[in-house]
């Protein structure tokens, strides 16, 4: 299986632990987030191009590299759309992979424009039984969440309508 | 009318064959063009807003443009071509013509850059001083007005601002202070003992100094611009190795007191930390130089206050090293203490090993020449055999002239032009000749050694031997020029404020259909790459340490930290991962009364942001004081993590 990957860079995406990145690239949701930060990633089948095993393989180097000062990390899976059809294969073998290596030391956090009942009702729990958090909702740029008064620093999450949800509270929306 | 210079035919030759070669425009940009022409140059310096715009040797401490400035200005191209005439006439007398004819020829055309061109042949560089001398003895050196050594806190402090302003005009780079706060503390207690400081007022005492200190030393007084100083905060493992068994002048041991100086040295981290909220300040540029041993910082309180007092302004710059022998003086060059020890043999080993102590930290740089790796790259097509041979080749050359040049300030010396020599305070032998290297990242780039992925822009495996291989010809010609030489050289990541712009805008007048880089990178991937922040940590950790002259990591944040924790964990990562100098960059806002803030508004006075301070290279000043490729080109892609 290919993956196209726009980057995969080292950042502040969890609210509370250093962690990697992974942007996948495509967006199926239509029409787009107005004011996406991302629009460079709404393109399916562009950036960089990878080999599964092959990602897999540069994510373990890159959290290798830096396991060693960090008790725990965060993985983020963001976009583009990683729940997109041609994307969440690779979410799921991606989360399965860190878990098996790392256990609890990594924190998988997915960030999909999905609310929860559209995760259920899509039948995409199966892609995400490794995931432990979820930020879930489009992007309301009308809600915008600023942390100054300057709407200079973009709190999280990004909007207030957005949900920022455990493994658990997903599940349990799942059961009602 | 016609202005004379009594150089010699030949000299006045080569610049005239270098011109029809290389044309007026190569020239102009070497500042030998117009701005030789008095008339041009008084017309370009008054309608041009900024000075840089107009020096032959700009930075962005050269704020304000008036007629100090002017006339400050006005004589660089002149000083300049003398310097030039002066090293090329000793080449020539030392090495032949034909090598002195190619140091011309590699300045103008921009094969090499040498610093401070204006005063090469006549200043030394830069020096990290220790203050123990002038405890001991005064300002007696000063001849005009002599001092008997101060008595009290007050005196002391007026000293240290005198001796600044002596030596920031003695020398073209920085003025590093590296004991200031261990001789300090020796008189804090002295007017303690002596009840000088009223009763629960010491801390207040004590910042009234800071306050007088740091003012002053930002006052234009090293002619048009601020003395570049350097303060370091010595953590306890440097004071104990530095000052074992030196003693006060009332004969108390230094190392007993060292929770006093540590207590001083956080105090005035703290003050100007407040006192920038009222004032931004340039200077002194803060470091911290820091032990780091089996993966932990061996003075994890110093760590850890460095860590929490930078969460501000990320206004100190990390100094991590595995052992004492080195202290970051400048805003990069490390000064080797060991490296030189070595370099002066057995007998005048001895002799310094006797003075183990403050005046240990007597050390620095007398002159630095930079190699353009990028052009390079042009002329050997690419091909790396044949880089090797060119960058061989070159660094002699540049060996060479930083041999003539020691030669030309010796004699200075001998003259009586270079007091601080004479007196003690200076020493050449402690002194590096080093070797710049500037766009390690364009070169590579050029040969096709780098690529981009999905964690951005990286060396490919032959790129990451590429540098190496460029580093290790340079630190084998400077292990060999010991020997060849009589004295030490290093190797520097030069910060090249000027030089990255100036050499880049050379290579695309020679190579234009080749060369398109507005500047050259002064780190190991440039600041402008849209790259992971771990690859510049890697690479850092992968060259500094065989960079025996220094290179700095900036990290630019694009907000602060959230929490102390978060900084102290990326901090032990960079540690770990083996950089040895590095500082965090975030862009500090100024209103128009010079408060200085994070954001848009002025907490203090409400007012709106003006400006904003960040590091153009290793100090903070204004956005709008950098020049103008940096400031339009270089700050607006900076990349922010």
């Amino acid at each position: 299986m290919n993956i196209h990957l726009n980057r995969a860079f080292f950042s502040n995406d969890n609210p509370h632990l250093f962690g990697l990145s992974i942007y996948f690239q495509g967006c199926d949701r239509n029409p787009k987030c107005p004011y996406c930060h991302n629009p460079q990633t709404w393109a399916p089948y562009q950036g960089y191009e990878y080999e599964l095993d092959e990602l897999i393989e540069v994510i373990f180097n890159k959290l290798d590299y830096v396991f060693d000062s960090y008790d725990k990390l965060s993985l983020c899976y963001v976009g583009g759309e990683p729940l997109a059809p041609y994307n969440r294969d690779a979410v799921l073998a991606i989360s399965k992979a860190v878990k098996a290596r790392y256990g609890d030391k990594i924190v998988n956090v997915l960030f999909s424009w999905r609310m929860p009942d559209e995760i259920i009702e899509g039948g995409l729990m199966p892609y995400i039984e490794y995931i432990d958090e979820f930020v879930l909702g489009p992007y309301d740029y009308t809600l915008r969440n600023y942390t100054d008064e300057n709407n200079t620093e973009v709190g999280f999450p990004a909007s207030t309508n957005q949900l920022y949800i455990k493994k658990e509270e997903l599940i349990y929306a799942s059961t009602i | 009318m016609q202005v004379q210079f009594s150089y010699q035919p030949e000299f006045d030759e080569l610049l005239n064959k270098l011109e029809h070669k290389y044309g007026t425009d190569m020239l102009e940009l070497e500042g030998l063009g117009s701005n030789l022409d008095l008339d041009k140059f008084n017309k370009k310096f008054f309608s041009n807003d900024l000075v840089g715009d107009v020096s032959v040797d700009y930075n962005a401490n050269v704020r304000s443009k008036h007629m100090g400035t002017y006339f400050t200005e006005v004589y660089k191209p002149f000083t300049k071509l003398n310097s030039l005439y002066v090293i090329w006439k000793e080449l020539k007398k030392y090495y032949g013509k034909a090598i002195a004819d190619e140091f011309i020829e590699s300045e103008i055309n921009g094969a090499i850059y040498l610093h401070d061109a204006h005063h090469a042949a006549f200043m030394p560089y830069c020096y990290a001083y220790s203050l123990e001398q002038i405890v001991r003895d005064g300002l007696p050196f000063i001849d005009t007005i002599q001092s008997v050594p101060a008595k009290h806190l007050g005196t002391f402090i007026q000293h240290v601002i005198q001796f600044v302003m002596f030596a920031s005009n003695q020398s073209s780079g920085a003025v590093g202070l590296p004991d200031f706060f261990v001789w300090m503390n020796y008189f804090v207690k002295k007017d303690r003992e002596d009840g000088l400081i009223p009763a629960g007022m010491e801390e207040w005492y004590i910042n009234q100094y800071f306050q007088i200190l740091t003012y002053s030393f930002n006052q234009p007084i090293r002619t048009n611009q601020s003395p570049y100083t350097n303060f370091s905060y010595l953590d306890r493992n440097y004071l104990k190795s530095i000052f074992d068994g030196a003693k006060y002048p009332d004969g108390s041991s230094i190392v007993d007191q060292i929770e006093d100086i540590i207590k001083l040295q956080k105090m005035y981290w703290e003050w100007i930390a407040a006192e920038r909220a009222k004032q931004m300040f340039t200077f002194p540029v803060l470091t911290a130089s820091l032990l780091y041993k089996d993966g932990k910082f061996v003075d994890e309180d110093s760590a850890k206050f460095i860590n929490k007092v930078n969460m501000r302004w990320q206004d100190t710059n990390w100094y991590i090293s595995d052992s004492i022998d080195a202290v970051a003086s400048c805003c990069r060059l490390t000064s080797s203490i060991k490296s030189l020890k070595l370099s002066l043999g057995s007998d005048k080993l001895v002799g310094m090993s006797n003075s183990i102590g403050g005046s240990d930290l007597n050390i620095g740089s007398f002159k630095v020449i930079t190699i353009n790796l990028p052009r390079i790259a042009l002329e050997s097509n690419r091909k790396e055999k044949e880089y090797i041979q060119i960058l061989s080749h070159r660094v002699e050359l540049v060996q060479k002239a930083l041999h003539v040049i020691r030669i030309i300030i010796q004699e200075r010396i001998e003259q009586g032009t270079l007091p601080l020599y004479n007196v003690g305070l200076m020493k050449l032998d402690r002194q590096y000749g080093t070797i710049g290297i500037t766009g390690v990242w364009e070169a590579a780039d050029l040969m096709g050694l780098t690529e981009q992925n999905a964690d951005g822009l990286n060396y490919t495996k032959c790129g990451e031997q590429f540098v190496q291989d460029i580093l290790s010809i340079i630190r084998g010609k400077i292990e060999s020029g010991l020997d060849d030489y009589g004295f030490t050289f290093n190797i520097e990541q030069v910060p090249a404020e000027k030089a990255a712009v100036a050499l880049a805008q050379k290579d695309r007048l020679l190579y234009s259909d080749q060369a398109g880089y507005k500047l050259y990178s002064n780190q190991w991937l440039p600041l402008v790459a849209d790259t992971d922040m771990l690859n510049r940590i890697k690479y850092s950790g992968q060259f500094d340490k065989q960079v025996s002259g220094g290179a700095i990591l900036h990290i630019n944040l694009g907000s602060p930290f959230r929490t102390e924790e978060e900084s102290w964990k990326l901090v032990n990562l960079i540690a770990q991962k083996g950089v040895m100098y590095f500082a965090f960059n975030q862009k500090i806002s100024t209103c128009k009364h010079g408060h200085a803030f994070i954001g848009e508004r002025c907490p203090v006075c409400g007012g709106n942001k003006v400006d904003e301070y960040i590091r153009i290279v290793g100090y903070l000043v204004p956005v709008s004081s950098f020049n103008k490729t940096r400031r339009e080109y270089e700050f607006v892609n900076r990349k922010f993590y």
